[in-house]
This record gives structure tokens, C-alpha cells and sequence, in this order.
């Protein structure tokens, strides 16, 4: 935990994100192939519709599964075995999840549909099936329907602390990094392609042929919208989306999964993972994607214990887990391990005014005033005063509250909150 | 099911940065003590009483009122003692107990608690203590007859009082050496002038105060008060002499950047802290008040929700197209 300095003189919390130098990357460790893996779709597959699969089936790699009848909703497979358990889930503010359970056999039987798409089919069906892999960022940004792609960003930068993935993945995979980007480029016919990296990295993004755009590699620089701030020396309204603007953002970590589907054909099953162990040693894994939690640190030797917590993703914006049964998948940086000693319980107390979050927020939002509204369930006020959509959620406002509020998730509930209001309202017009 | 393993779910950020209310507030009780010191030193076993009953006072109270209307006990937080101990510091050393308890009960429960606590006072809550004593009790907040008895070895006139009364020639003879170490008349923290930056200094330094709000109350003192010094330096004290009497220096580190009362974004807080220094002078120059500073206060207080509304506009509103 990064603790506030002595004398701070009022200044913003210097979060430095690690940097991974040349000759300390560490060893890639391979980790076994699970006996059950589990796909997790976002989005309510299972609910009501008959899924086209059921327990029992084989599943080969690569292999489409259609969890509606009617052929949509489809995820794609990472192992090769037999389908054992399947349900529906709800994670975080309600989001729904279908998960499917596969016992895994050791060999991989792949499947030939895309290799058939990638040989004769058109970049928008091989981008479509690609998207469908569990947990991999949309791709309809790289071939928008309302004009060509104008900007093309490659992020180096890690979104959360202690997590190094991509900076990891830029050093040691440039040159399928490279070939990807030469790929993506071909496909999408961009006006410009810019690599956002921390300093270190810049010699090996510069290999890569993109524009390179130096990120200053203190929290909260690697996030998206501001990435592409600092690339374009332009924000992107926040009303708007960053695909609605021309600009399609990958992080590094997503162009080598996408690598060897767009130049060989193969359906990309692995991915690297951080793995931040209770005293802040990490470990770069490369899992196949579908490894439960469990396994990945069974086989790092991580012990965990009653009250910890394991955190899929970073220290900032990560998301607990309640069981170790969740899986790796593509979107998955990280997984940080915290001791319970290490927990400091969040509080009740009301709102001090001391003004820290509104001096650290770097989307300049009125979080005093804010947590208020929010406090007392007023969400449109908070909307329409408190600007909360344009909340970057970088969690910054919560690290730094002497009255320990859970200002971020406040804010999240909020976001939440209104949406299902406005839904409502919708559904009464 | 025992020997179950069950992790701890909670939203993000998993870090802190380690900051506390408590922390904060000892940090502001450590910042006043040189002070406070000081004034126990000069006037000795009196200033010693006042200072101890009215940190008591004002924990009992808030104690009190935490039982009372059934809240949380909010004592150990530490904001009660720094309350009563900045209302001690602004007392004369001569104030008699009942004057104490009151005022501690004021700042407890008109300052803070009327409005729902912590967090939530518009007003800076020792401020309205003793305003509210010296608009009730005059005799006894006159510095000049409560003090009549003390003699310190310099002149014991309270010397915005003389200034006001008497004009500049009545203060020729305080040194800004002897201001800064306290040899002058006044409330029992708001004399040594040294000690009051250096606790308001290490404020700062920490990060609990803004610098913004201090820089610009004493560039408003100075300001306002050389343009009423040059106008009539016969009539009108220098504008060092007004930074270093009266409760000047202790609003300017201790009062005015209040949390609750006092803006969070720079340019109120330029605004709020100047417009604090001109009112000050103002009404000690042509107001009743020997010494403005209290009603300066409260008034930029009341501003604040006003000023804190000019803030910059969030991040990706209103921008153009990238």
C-alpha cells in the first residue's frame, strides 16, 4: 500500500505505476491447462431461451457455442472437452453472466469454422467471431459501421497499479505485437496508429512503426480517456463514446490475443497474466484463458487465507472475488492477492468538506458535493449538478478520504441507480 | 460451516493512503500547542484552567450530545478537542468558568451539531462561541478590562483596541519582533505570533491545510490595510501591525481554512481568504469593532457556499470533437 507522505504539501498522490526494466522482466511461467475451465459470457445467454448446448456435449477449440436457439449470444471455447455444468450468474450492480463449466481433456481438438472465416471470409465475420471469446473487449470500434476508423490507439500502459501485463507483453511479444498491428492496420485502413507507453517502454514501441506517445507513467495516466488526452491533446467528450469519436483503443494485451487469429487463423487461447502476490512480489503467468482463479494460484503456490482478498484486476479499480471459481479470461490483467492485515475497513461517517477528493479528481468533478447527493439517494441532482457521468472511475477519490467513505462505489451505485430510474421512467412513457 | 474459507468482498479502490479524521485532528491539536504554550507560560495557572476546561468542556458536550440524540459516540475523532481548545485560545486567560462551559456548549451545539455535525457547519464553530460571548458578555471578552490585573513587563493595552481608540502614535512602541514573541495583550493563543506560522507552516506542509486560503486572507490584510495606511498613516496602523494583533494570525492558520466552512477549489479559495483580510481590516479600521477579525469570518463563512460554486469545468464537457 502506498501510504500518503509526511508532508504532502496539499499535492496530488504520486501513484507511480511499476516499471518493468529490460533485464528484470522475470521468467513467462507456463501454467498447466485446467481440468475445468469455465467461459463466462456477459450477458443473460441462459435466461429464458433454450441454449442450443446443454451438458453433456463436446466442445472442440475454437468451436462457436450458441447459448440462444436462434444463434445469438454465441461464445467461443478455449478448450477442448465436454460441457458439465451450466448457469446463470449476477455479478457486480446486477450485471448478468452466463457461465459454462468444461472438463477439459488434455489434448486440444480445433475447431475449423474460423480458420474457414479467416481464409474466405470477410474482416467483419472474422472480427465477430473473435469477439465472441470470453472477456475480450468489443472490436466494432476497428470497423465502425459510420465511416472508416480514423484513429487507431495501442495502449502500453497498464489501466491499474502493480499490474504489469502489458508493459510485459510489449517487451517480450514485439515482434507478434508488430505483425498484429501491420494486421490491424491492413483491416482497418486507419489515418493514424499511435502506441501509448510509459518511457521505458518507447524503444520497443518505436520497432512496432506506430506514432508513439509518451505517457507519464503515474496513476491515473493509463486510463483510457485520458490516454487518448494526452495523445490528441483533445478530450473526447464524455458524453460521447471513444468509437463514436473515430477512435478505436486497444490495450497491448488485446493485439496479441488477436495476433495469430489474423495471420495464421488460430483462435487464441492464452493470455498473460500479473499475479501480485501478498508482499507485492509479481508474477507474470501465461494462462490458458478459462483457468479458474484457483488453479492459477494453486499453481504459484499462493496461499490465501479467511478474510483476505483476491482482487481480479488492480489496487484501484479491481473487482473482488467471493469464490476462486472465476476464470481468467482475455480482459483479465491481473489478480492481486491482499492480505487481511492489510485491509482497512471503509466508514460511515459523514463528509468532511476537506476538498482532497476534488483536488485529485482528475475529471475535475465536485465529489465533495457529490457524495451528498448520493449519500441521500439524489440521483438526478446528482447527474444534472454534480456532473457524475463524467466520472472517469479511476477510484482516486476514495484512496485519498480521511473520512474513509466508499466515495467510488457511491458513485458506481449511482451511476447504477439512475440508469435503472431512467429505464423505469422509460418503461412508463 | 466451520473452517470455511471466505474472502472479503468489497468495492474498489483495495488501497488508502492512510489518511484518518483523527490523525488529521491531532495534527491541528499538535499545530496549536506552541501557542498555546506560550500563553500558559504568560499568564500562567488562569490561562492553564481556561485552555484544560474548555478542551473538557467541549468533549463532555459533544459526548453529551452524541448520547442525547443517539448517534455514534464521535469523541474519539478528535474534533471536539480542537474545537475547544481554539475557542480557549481565543478567550482571555481571565475568563470565568460559566463563560467557558458556555461558550464550549455553543461551539459543540449552535457551531456544529444544530446543522447534523461533522462535516456539516457552515459556520467555523469556535468562531460562533465567541462571537456569541462577546456579543452577550462584552466586560468579560474585553481584553483590556480582563486582563487589567496581569503585567507582563510590556504594555498591556490590547493593541488593536489602542489603534482604534488612540490611532497609530498609541502603537509606535510595539516592535514586530516583540509581536511575533508575544509581547502583546490578548487572547491566550493568538499572541505569539512565531509559533502560530510555524503550527499554521507545518499545516501546510502536512497537507491538512490549503495554502491558498492563508496566502490570500494575509495578502488581503496587507493590501487593504497599506491603502487605508497611506491615506492616513496618523489614523490608520501598518499593515504588519494588523497582521500580527488581534486573533489575526490564528484565523488566518487555524480559523478560517476550516474544512467544512471554507471552499475546496483554488479559485474560491483566492476569493474567500482575500475577501476575509478586506473585511477584517475594514471593520477595524472604520467598524466598532477593535478587532474585525470574528465577524470576517463569519461572513466569508457564509459566502462560502457562493464562491465554492466557481469551479472548473469537469473533464470532456463541452470539448470539441477530438
Amino acid at each position: 500500500m502506498i501510504q500518503r507522505p509526511f508532508f504532502n504539501l496539499g499535492r496530488r498522490p504520486q501513484l507511480p505505476y511499476p516499471v518493468l526494466s529490460q533485464d528484470a522482466l522475470g521468467a513467462l511461467k507456463d501454467l498447466p491447462p485446467p481440468d475445468r475451465a469455465v467461459l463466462l459470457y456477459k450477458g443473460p445467454g441462459l435466461a429464458g431461451a433454450s441454449p442450443s448446448i446443454k451438458r453433456g456435449d463436446g466442445v472442440r477449440t475454437g468451436q462457436r457455442l450458441l447459448l440462444e436457439s436462434g444463434g445469438a449470444a454465441p461464445l467461443v471455447a478455449t478448450v477442448t472437452g465436454r460441457v458439465a455444468d451450466i448457469s446463470s450468474q449476477r455479478g457486480d450492480l446486477g450485471k448478468a453472466y452466463s457461465s459454462i463449466g468444461i472438463d477439459a481433456t488434455p489434448r486440444d481438438e480445433q475447431d475449423g469454422e474460423f480458420f474457414k472465416i479467416h481464409k474466405e471470409g470477410s474482416p467483419e465475420q472474422m472480427l465477430g467471431y473473435l469477439e465472441a471469446l470470453p472477456g475480450m473487449p468489443s472490436l466494432s470500434p476497428l470497423l465502425p459501421k459510420a465511416g472508416p476508423v480514423r484513429i487507431l490507439i495501442i495502449s502500453g500502459m497498464d489501466r491499474d497499479l502493480l499490474i504489469t501485463s502489458n508493459q510485459f507483453l510489449l517487451k517480450t511479444k514485439t515482434d507478434a505485437l508488430a505483425e498484429g498491428i501491420q494486421r490491424l492496420k491492413e483491416m482497418t485502413q486507419p489515418d493514424r496508429i499511435i502506441m501509448a507507453v510509459p518511457p521505458g517502454s518507447v524503444p520497443d514501441a518505436e520497432k512496432t512503426g506506430a506514432e508513439i506517445s509518451v505517457v507519464r507513467p503515474f496513476y491515473p495516466n493509463g486510463n483510457p480517456r485520458l490516454i487518448v488526452k494526452d495523445a490528441l491533446k483533445k478530450a473526447v467528450p464524455m458524453n460521447k463514446s471513444l468509437e463514436e469519436a473515430g477512435i478505436a483503443f486497444l490495450g497491448v494485451d488485446a493485439v496479441i490475443a488477436l495476433q495469430p487469429a489474423l495471420v495464421k487463423g488460430e483462435i487464441p487461447i492464452h493470455r498473460v497474466v500479473t499475479v501480485v502476490n501478498k508482499d507485492m512480489g509479481a508474477i507474470h503467468a501465461r494462462a490458458r484463458v478459462g483457468t479458474p482463479v484457483r488453479k492459477v494460484l494453486e499453481a504459484l503456490n499462493i496461499e490465501t487465507g479467511h478474510g483476505d482478498r483476491v482482487v481480479i484486476g488492480g489496487p484501484m479499480t479491481g473487482r473482488t472475488l467471493y469464490a476462486e471459481d472465476e476464470p481468467v479470461l482475455f480482459d483479465t490483467e491481473g489478480i492481486f492477492v491482499q492480505d487481511r492485515s492489510q485491509i482497512l475497513p471503509v466508514s460511515d461517517t459523514h463528509c468532511l468538506n476537506c476538498g482532497e477528493c476534488v483536488r485529485v479528481c482528475p475529471a475535475r468533478i465536485p465529489v465533495n458535493v457529490l457524495i451528498r447527493f448520493l449519500e441521500n439517494r439524489l440521483y438526478q441532482d446528482a447527474v444534472d449538478v454534480c456532473d457524475l457521468f463524467y466520472c472517469i472511475e479511476c477510484g482516486l477519490c476514495s484512496y485519498v478520504c480521511p473520512a474513509r467513505i466508499p466515495i467510488f462505489h457511491y458513485i458506481a451505485l449511482g451511476k447504477y441507480e439512475f440508469a435503472q430510474q431512467m429505464a423505469e421512467e422509460a418503461a412508463h412513457a | 460451516m466451520p473452517d470455511q474459507k471466505l474472502y472479503l468482498v468489497s468495492y474498489a479502490p483495495y488501497w488508502h493512503n492512510g489518511s484518518s479524521i483523527q490523525a488529521r485532528n491531532l495534527d491541528y491539536l499538535l499545530a496549536a500547542l506552541p501557542a498555546v504554550f506560550m500563553g500558559i507560560f504568560q499568564y500562567g495557572v488562569p490561562a492553564f484552567r481556561v485552555v484544560a476546561f474548555s478542551v473538557s468542556c467541549a468533549v463532555l458536550w459533544e459526548l453529551l450530545l452524541n448520547k442525547a440524540m443517539k448517534k455514534p459516540v464521535t469523541i474519539v475523532d478528535g474534533n471536539a478537542a480542537v474545537i475547544g481548545l481554539l475557542l480557549a485560545m481565543m478567550l482571555p486567560a481571565t475568563a470565568p468558568w460559566w463563560a467557558v462551559l458556555i461558550g464550549a456548549l455553543a461551539a459543540i451545539l449552535v457551531g456544529k451539531w444544530v446543522y447534523g455535525g461533522l462535516g456539516c457547519n457552515p459556520l467555523n464553530p469556535p468562531m460562533v462561541a465567541f462571537a456569541m460571548l462577546m456579543l452577550s458578555w462584552k466586560g468579560v471578552m474585553d481584553f483590556n478590562a480582563a486582563l487589567v490585573n496581569f503585567d507582563l513587563g510590556f504594555d498591556m493595552a490590547y493593541p488593536p483596541a489602542s489603534l482604534k481608540y488612540f490611532g497609530a502614535s498609541a502603537v509606535e512602541d510595539f516592535t514586530v519582533w516583540g509581536l511575533l514573541m508575544g509581547r502583546q495583550s490578548g487572547g491566550i493563543g493568538t499572541t505569539f505570533g512565531l509559533g502560530l506560522i510555524a503550527g499554521g507552516l507545518y499545516l501546510i506542509l502536512r497537507g491538512h491545510a490549503r495554502w491558498e486560503i492563508p496566502a490570500s486572507f494575509i495578502a488581503g490584510i496587507l493590501i487593504t490595510a497599506s491603502l487605508f495606511h497611506v491615506s492616513d498613516p496618523a489614523r490608520y496602523g501598518a499593515p504588519i501591525f494588523h497582521l500580527l494583533t488581534g486573533s489575526t494570525l490564528l484565523a488566518a492558520f487555524f480559523l478560517i481554512g476550516e474544512d467544512s466552512s471554507s471552499p475546496v477549489n483554488r479559485i474560491p479559495m483566492f476569493l474567500y481568504g482575500a475577501l476575509g483580510g478586506f473585511l477584517t481590516v475594514l471593520i477595524r479600521s472604520i467598524g466598532i469593532y477593535p478587532d474585525g477579525v470574528v465577524f470576517a469570518v463569519l461572513l466569508i463563512n457564509i459566502c462560502n457556499p457562493l464562491l465554492d460554486k466557481i469551479r472548473p469545468k469537469a473533464f470532456g464537457k463541452g470539448a470539441q470533437d477530438a
